[in-house]
Formats: C-alpha cells, structure tokens, sequence
C-alpha cells in the first residue's frame, strides 16, 4: 500500500538547498531522509548519485525521481520535495527541477506489493493532468490525498 | 498497427513503467494496438506470448541493459532505442519505428504448431548449449589422441604430459556436457531455479558408481533429467509459501528439494531400466552398423536426417545418436553423421559454381560462404538457399546427404568428433581420410547436380 509508503509528513513543500545543484539537492533530501527514518544518509547520497550518474533521473517537465535501494532500511520510502529554487538536474528536456519524488527501497525487499505500486505511481507520473497537480499543490495533505486517490483509480 | 514492446532499465524501479506507459499511451493516441511487456525488479508484467509475437507488426524494445529472452523477436521487425527516448518522444519513436526498424536476425525459433512443441524447444535449448562443450571436448580428444597417441590394444594411449593434459581437458569438457544438457533444458522450462537441480542430478545419473549399475544413463538419461527437474521445480513454484520462507526459496529449498528428489528417483527407480536402455540402443546400433545388409538403410536414414531440417530437432536426434555412438566407444554411426552433415552447404557450394546462371547474385556470393561452412561441419550453411527454394533444395541435399551417409556406413568410417565435415578428417578424428572426404564429395556431387538439374528443368518451363 501507498499509504505504508508516503505519508503527509513526508512531503516537503519548502526546501531550501545551498547550491542550485543536482548533487546538493540529493544531499539535502537524503539528510531529511535519513533523519525521518534515522538511518545513515551518506550510502544513500552515494547511491542516488551512482544512479543519476548512469543516467538522469530528471524525465521532463521539471520533475525527477532520484530512486535507490539501500541496505540500512527497513521499509521502503516515498518523499517528495519541493524546491523554492529550480535546480539544475541535467534533465531530458534540459529543464531545471523544480520537484523531486525520492522513491527509496530496501536492498533486500523481497515483497512484491511495495514494488507494483511503486510501478503504478511510476505510470501516473507520465500523465501531464497528474505531473500538474504535483507541481501546483501548495498543500501537504491535499497532495497527499490526491496521491492516494489517483493510485487507487489505478488498483 | 500491432506493436509490442518490452521496457527494461537498469534498476527496474521507475523508468521502466515509465516507459511502458508513455509508449502505451503514445500508441493508443496514435490509434494502433499495443502491448508493452516490463522487465522490472518485480519481475516480468504483461509477459508476451508466442500468440502475442506472432501478431505483431513490429517490436519496440527500450532498454538500458539487455533484455530477457530477446530471440523471442528474431525474425520480427525490432527497433532497440534506450529508455530515454522513449519516456522523451513517445510519438516520434511511434510513428518513426516502422522505418527504423530492423529485422533481428537469428534462427527462428522452430516451433511446431502441435501441443508437444515446446517439448522440442526444450530440448533444442539443452542440445544447443552442450554443443560447445561437446566440440571442444571431442576436437581436445582428438587432437591429443592424433598428435601424442599410440595405438595399442586396450585403444589408443596418449603420451606425454602436454598431450595428456590437453586429453584431460577435453575429457572434462566432455563430462561436462551432460549437465549442461540436462540443466539447460531445465532451464528453458523454468528459468534459473532448474539449474541446479537438473545440472547436479545430471552428474548423478551419469555416474555408475553412484548409481549402482553398470554404465551411466549417458544423454538419454540426462534428458529425462532436464525435464523432470524443470517440470518439478515449476510444481512447487506453485505452492502456496508463507512469507518468511519466500526468500530462502530459490537458494535454498528448491535446490535441495530438487537434488534429493530427482536423484534419489533415478537411483531407486529409473537408474536400472534407463542404462539398460541406453545399453541396448547403442547395441542394436553397433548391430545395425556391423551387418552389411543393414548398413546401407541406416545411413541413408542418420544421413537424410541431417539434411532434413539442418540444425532442426530431426537433425538433432540424429547427431546426438552420433554424439552417443562415441561415448560407447561405437563411432561408425558418428562417421555416418559426420560425412553427411557437410554435404548441404558443400552442395550449395558447389551447385552456385557449375550452374551460376541459376542462382541469383548474392546466392552466387553466399555460394562461397556456404561452402567453406561445409568446411567445418555448418550444416545449416545450407539454410539460406533452401528458405528460398525449398521445393527443389531440400530434396537434393536430402539426397546428397543421405548418399554420404550410406556410403560412409557401407566404407566403416569412424569419427570421433562429435562433429561433422572435411575438417575432423582433417584433424585426424576418421580412421581414413581419404575415404571420409571421398563419401563427402560423392554426396556433394549428387546433391549438387540434382539441384541444378531441377532447377534448369524449371527454367526451361518458363
């Protein structure tokens, strides 16, 4: 379920980063990470960064989805950020990022439910009317639920 | 337009759906039929079926990395482009992907359209991937026994400790055949979990000591296995598993599982029969070859074989009746096999140069390249000119090599290569050169002619 994943207090809609770069924004986002979950963010940013470095995780219309699997974790972990300044991210249309979904699993997470919806939330991010509202929201909670809503639709 | 596709990417989390969805969606908005499978860390979504395949007009594959059982698509327009490009311009990779694409080459997988079809794909699958082993194990042995051997009584002995190390090479390459047989089919049943299982089964049932009788269950034996350690590891996948056993599974459970069942099933049950049957195969083939009355009917049969579907599971079964025939220490029926599998490309070969004027001209250029595949034993050199004229080349290669093949039993030829052509004589594997290239060039001859007359009756029909 969605719901074990993200949670409202998850997203943040006000980050501020120090530099508008890739590799400090993944920073940024690994530490409130790991402080929520109170693990240890330094094999997170190294993960992150292996990722982006194989390819940009930026798919467009100033989203990305930074994306890993780390040893120290439980459970997997969906949190989305909202930056107050665009962040340059190498994206495919070459737009800056605006908004990042981080979706972080465990190394060994053999359960399969945690991964479809993950699945699922990747193919609602490929329609412009839900790319949208993520970018506009200006409320936790409403994001939150219209999250929700949209992936049950799916179900 | 029906397309298909597969997505994949490297860590399977998101760009993969990602893809699969825009390519899904550009499609339908672009009013064409589409189906995209995803290869994703949850594994394989929307499998795609032989069914599914067959319809398509074209494959699109967005992938990163390499995709999982890609000669599904060989013979099928594929356009391969990275994920990228998908998730960027679905609709320009839509409407662009028909002149983009390339047919993906490959042999086509021989399906029969019969229920038991995927009984043979199966074992084409183990056959296919023990030839290797089987060619390095049989070219090592010969080339040891041929460059350091003696002949004595009790066989030929190698001498020196080069060429009995090259000997022992070869001999593990040998002993390693047969789990590779049996695993790979085992394989192609249920993916990776049969492997162990049907491999170390395998060496069991190949084993006389273990088993407690006097010869090994040899590649019969081993095929039974590939097949009952695939069809039970693909049973208990379908057990209902709590949870916290899941994971241990697949490392754990099914391996040992497996092994225990499969081996003590062949100790305890099948062992006996199956080495007394593999035992009075290879008998009544040694009977067959020894008698001068049968020998003629049993080449022509091993060498119309070979001809018959050139790399197909007739051909198959004929050859690993060969390869068979040399483990017991019985090699004529392999010097049958061996002088009639060349004879298809050679004739080809030889047929574009006496009669040019009857082939096209890139048949003319490939004439070249089929025969010096005939050279090393290529049977499926051949496969080019009959996909374009089967109704008069198959018939005519059947001929030639069935010709080779009687003419090689009735002459005793030997070979002890699993392996086919000018080349093992060559190499020294025959125990007549001469008379193994003279079999050969006898069906080449036929084959040649015969297929160059039918076609010239044909032009002058026009």
């Amino acid at each position: 379920m969605m719901k074990d994943m993200l949670k409202p207090e998850y997203i943040f809609l006000d980050v501020e980063v120090p530099k508008e770069t890739k590799e400090d924004a993944l920073k940024t986002i690994s530490e409130i990470c790991a402080k929520k979950k109170g693990f240890d963010p330094n094999e997170l940013i190294q993960t992150f960064m292996a990722r982006e470095s194989a390819d940009s995780t930026g798919f467009g219309s100033g989203v990305a989805i930074p994306h890993a699997k780390i040893k120290n974790l439980q459970e997997p972990m969906v949190a989305i950020f909202k930056f107050t300044k665009a962040i340059e991210w190498e994206a495919i249309d070459d737009e800056p990022v605006n908004l990042a979904i981080a979706l972080i699993m465990p190394l060994e997470d053999e359960d399969n439910t945690h991964l479809q919806v993950i699945s699922q939330f990747a193919r609602l991010l490929v329609h412009d009317e839900f790319v949208e509202k993520l970018t506009n929201s200006i409320d936790s909670d409403d994001l939150y639920n219209y999250i929700i809503k949209k992936l049950e639709e799916k179900a | 337009m029906r397309i298909i596709g597969v997505t994949k990417c490297p860590t399977g989390i998101a760009h993969t759906y990602m893809a699969a969805e825009k390519l899904e969606k550009a499609a339908k908005e672009l009013g064409h039929e589409v189906k995209i499978e995803t290869q994703g860390s949850q594994g394989t979504e929307h499998y795609l079926s032989e069914e599914d395949i067959k319809n398509a007009d074209i494959v699109i594959v967005a992938a990163d990395v390499s995709i999982d059982e890609s000669d599904r698509f060989n013979g099928k327009k594929v356009l391969n482009i990275a994920i990228k490009e998908a998730i960027k311009d679905p609709e320009g990779t839509i409407s662009s992907a028909s002149s983009r694409a390339v047919i993906q080459g490959g042999e086509k997988v021989v399906a029969a359209k019969d229920n038991g079809s995927h009984f043979i794909k199966e074992l084409m699958n183990g056959a296919s991937h023990m030839i290797p082993f089987v060619v390095v194990g049989g070219l090592f042995i010969a080339l040891a026994i041929a460059a350091g051997g003696t002949a004595t009584d009790s066989g030929m002995v190698v001498e020196g400790v080069f060429w009995n190390t090259v000997l022992s090479i070869g001999v593990q390459a040998f002993t390693l055949m047969y789990p590779i047989l049996a695993g790979f089919i085992a394989y192609s049943i249920v993916g990776r979990a049969g492997l162990a299982p049907a491999m170390i089964s395998a060496m069991v049932v190949v084993n006389a000591d273990i088993l407690g009788t006097s010869a090994g269950t040899g590649f019969l034996g081993c095929i039974v296995v590939g097949y009952a350690a695939g069809y039970l590891v693909k049973w208990i996948n379908t057990w209902k598993i709590p949870k916290a056993i899941k994971p241990i599974m697949p490392i754990f459970v099914i391996p040992i599982l497996g092994v225990g069942v499969i081996s003590a099933a062949f100790i305890l049950i099948l062992g006996k029969p199956i080495s007394l049957l593999m035992e009075g195969l290879n008998s009544m083939l040694t009977a067959l070859s020894a008698n001068p009355a049968t020998a003629i009917p049993l080449g022509l049969v091993l060498g119309a074989m070979i001809a018959f579907d050139m790399g197909g599971p007739v051909n198959k079964v004929a050859f690993l009746f060969g390869v068979a025939s040399i483990t017991a220490g019985n090699p004529e029926i392999m010097g049958i096999v061996a002088a009639a599998i060349p004879v298809p490309p050679l004739a080809m070969g030889l047929a574009t140069f006496i009669g040019k004027k009857l082939f096209t001209e890139d048949e003319q250029g490939s004439g070249l390249s089929a025969f010096l595949m005939g050279m090393i034993g290529i049977t499926e050199g051949a496969i080019p000119f009959a996909s374009a004229d089967p109704k008069r080349v198959l018939p005519s290669i059947i001929v030639g090599s069935a010709v080779s093949g009687a003419l090689a039993s009735l002459l005793k030829i030997t070979d002890v290569v699993p392996h086919g052509g000018p080349i093992v004589g060559v190499l020294g594997a025959t125990n007549n050169v001469f008379l193994f290239l003279l079999c050969i060039a006898v069906g080449t001859v036929v084959g040649a002619i015969m297929l160059v007359s039918l076609k010239k009756r044909s032009m002058k029909r026009i």
